[in-house]
């Protein structure tokens, strides 16, 4: 069938008089009309469902907005079949649901429960859902015949249904990060992040009516995050101490000398060290702690502080012991990461560095480790964000770190104070309260700032090390 | 100083695959040996024999005798031999390190009391690159054209005075340019390097060798003075290779 409207391109060959330029975009404005107007329903139609989701709206804008959707698929129902001769029932069938959904919609009471349904239906988000079960589609429709109905078209009409996920998405995530930052950078000023958290008594002498000394002590008080920020920065620093030259170790045997059981083993082993439940860990890391108590480690695994005349020991871990037991979780990241560098070098340098008389130590230092290095360095920086982010494995050894940070002491960190900020003790509330998200935003700072560390070192070592 | 090589009996195969059945060769000291041959018929093979390289491969089994002056090479702890023993592989195959590390490595690799300037100018100018690249010692090895890069891993096998030299196709993947510069170096080891190299191409077989070895099918069919195997083959499969009627 010959198309009724006026197309843009003239469908006859060359006729003797071409159509003046004015005339020519008006038609073509004309010819985009239909499909933008369905464009700007759908968009506003996707708005109307992300406004649904905020807020307990009336039905009206719903109501309003799907009765102009179903609208404006009909119009462009017709005008597909007055330029392309030919029916689009997707557009039909789309303005059919529009259509539906309203009905439902100005018919439905607020809450739904009953019959079979065991929850609340809200009408909100039903109405959320219909527009961007509706908007979704009109828009891919809208978007191809704008483009003009080609097998290009085609392509561009696929964006929405990738675009509109990933951006709601990447809202999901702007929000999350943005209410942590507003409520949290208020109080992050140089007193929070320069001074500690402590309350405790401390030992003085006093004089008291001549020369008699007693012994008093004086409350000792002071409000901040400056241990739980150098607490954190020990922990990540600890478990890569020992992490690294286990994790190197355990992946350069898996991918240069593991053969048969032995090898499974290993792999099997280092592995499997990641499936293990975190609080399990901490129970691990509250076991090593308890059952040294009265032995001579206890000195290396639990947490001592100087009460003023003696070190006292506590009975919490040490950041020692919490290094080693967060190792557990750091070491397979980097054995993988090693043996997928050491896997990744192309045969021919080792062959090249045999030829030439070195001995397997000399290729394994200077070829294989350098060449495997930018894996090894983006799995450390990223263990130990991990390290820094965890308090399933602190939580039951941890403490308030009144007492300093060091190797032996006490463990704690800004994860931990966070947690203790919401289910501490009344005081420690009292006093810390304000910094809850205030923590929050410096470990935020400090994880995805190791995330980019990682990103960045990757790069520049690839480029140093593997001539990219 | 060059040196020569005794093979006698050299059977070589990979799992059930007989790659070599017996190869019965001389190599002189000081002079170029090129080993032709159809695709598949060991050369390479027995190139990789004579530094053990082949062992590196998994279910290599090499039986026979290789000699290095009177010495046997397969009783000889691998790393040494390689030593003596230098190879140029057919992809050129820089470290990505500087040139100068490039150059250095099998020294340093032997802890070799040298002057360290001093050979890298030597063998970046035998390899006829130190024009080039004495401005660029630092530049990553990466960064250099092919033809560059292979002549640093010539420099490279220089660089440890090794008594032998085998070149698997070195000229093979380089343009025109690269390659006869690569060839006039190999022509200018001759007396202070011996030098084996296996080629596909039979122009350069004549240009560059002393001595030329046909080996078809495993075994060595004709061995002789290059330009004697080559006007005056004496067995009709050298015959028939060399003028083209299979490849």
């Amino acid at each position: 069938m010959r198309p009724l409207l006026n197309s843009a391109v003239p469908t006859r060959p060359a006729a003797p008089a071409r159509p003046k330029p004015a005339r020519l975009a008006w038609t073509k404005l004309l010819n985009a009309a239909a499909p933008a107007v369905s464009l700007a329903t759908a968009l506003a139609a996707l708005a109307g469902a992300c406004l649904s989701l905020a807020q307990n709206t009336a039905p009206a804008l719903a109501i309003v907005e799907l009765v102009v959707l179903s609208v404006a698929q009909q119009v462009l129902f017709l005008y597909i079949y007055l330029r392309f001769a030919k029916w689009d029932f997707k557009v039909a069938l789309l303005a059919l649901l529009s259509f539906a959904g309203l009905v439902v919609l100005y018919v439905m009471p607020e809450y739904l429960t009953g019959w079979q349904f065991n929850a609340v239906v809200h009408r909100s988000f039903f109405a959320a859902v219909w527009l961007m079960a509706m908007a979704i589609p009109a828009m891919m429709c809208a978007i191809y015949y704008l483009a003009g109905a080609t097998p290009r078209a085609e392509d561009y009409a696929h964006y929405p249904l990738v675009l509109v996920p990933v951006g709601l998405a990447l809202a999901v995530y702007v929000v999350l990060i943005g209410q942590l930052v507003l409520q949290g950078l208020p109080n992050l000023t140089w007193q929070a992040i320069s001074k500690p958290y402590f309350s405790y008594g401390w030992p003085i002498k006093v004089f008291v009516g001549g020369d008699w000394p007693m012994w008093s002590s004086e409350l000792r008080t002071s409000i901040g995050l400056l241990y739980y920020l150098q607490g954190t920065g020990l922990l990540m620093l600890l478990t890569a101490v020992i992490s690294l030259p286990i994790g190197v170790g355990a992946g350069l045997y898996l991918s240069e000398y593991a053969t048969g059981i032995l090898g499974s083993l290993t792999r099997f082993a280092v592995t499997a060290l990641r499936a293990i439940s975190l609080l399990i860990l901490g129970l691990t890391a509250f076991s090593l702690t308890d059952l040294s108590s009265g032995t001579p480690l206890a000195s290396l695994l639990h947490g001592r502080y100087f009460d003023g005349f003696v070190w006292q020991t506590s009975s919490g871990g040490s950041f020692l012991a919490a290094s080693i037991v967060l190792s557990f979780l750091v070491i397979p990241l980097i054995a993988l990461a090693t043996e997928e560098g050491c896997r990744s070098l192309p045969p021919e340098l080792r062959e090249g560095s045999l030829a030439l008389g070195a001995s397997d130590e000399t290729t394994l230092w200077r070829i294989v480790l350098p060449w495997s290095l930018p894996n090894v360095v983006t799995a450390l920086l990223l263990g130990c964000a991990e390290a820094a982010g965890s308090v399933a494995v602190l939580m039951f050894i941890a403490g308030r770190g009144d007492y300093g940070v060091g190797p032996f002491s006490q463990v704690t960190s800004l994860a931990y104070a966070i947690f203790i900020i919401w289910f501490g003790d009344q005081q420690f509330k009292g006093s810390m309260g304000p910094f809850l998200f205030t923590a929050g935003v410096l470990l935020m700072i400090i994880t995805m700032g190791m995330g980019i560390a990682a990103m960045l070192t990757k790069r520049w070592l690839v480029r140093r090390h593997r001539g990219g | 100083m060059p040196s020569g090589m005794e093979i006698r009996e050299l059977k070589a195969s990979y799992g059930a695959n007989q790659v070599l059945k017996g190869i019965n060769l001389d190599v002189h000291r000081g002079k170029v040996t090129a080993l032709i041959g159809p695709s598949g018929c060991g050369k390479t093979t027995l190139l990789r024999c004579l530094n053990r390289l082949s062992e590196l491969t998994k279910g290599a089994n090499v039986s026979g005798h290789i000699r290095l002056e009177g010495q046997e090479i397969l009783d000889m702890d691998p790393m040494l031999l390689r030593r003596q023993v230098g190879m140029v592989f057919q992809k050129p195959n820089p470290f990505p390190m500087s040139v100068r590390e490039n150059v250095l490595y099998g020294i340093k690799a032997a802890k070799l009391a040298v002057d360290q300037a001093e050979v890298v100018k030597a063998s970046l100018g035998k390899a006829a690159i130190w024009d080039e690249l004495k401005d660029r010692l630092e530049d990553n090895a990466f960064r250099l054209s092919v033809g560059q890069q292979q002549r640093v891993c010539i420099a490279r096998t220089l660089a440890t005075s090794p008594s032998v030299i085998l070149m698997d196709e070195p000229a093979a993947a380089l343009d025109p340019s690269s390659a006869s510069k690569v060839e006039a170096s190999i022509n200018s080891f001759r007396g202070d390097y011996t030098v084996v190299i296996v080629t596909h191409n039979m122009q350069q077989a004549l240009r560059v060798s002393d001595y030329t070895v046909f080996l078809f099918l495993g075994e060595v069919v004709e061995f002789g003075e290059t330009a004697q195997v080559f006007n005056d083959p004496q067995r009709p499969e050298t015959r028939e290779y060399i003028a083209g009627r299979f490849g």
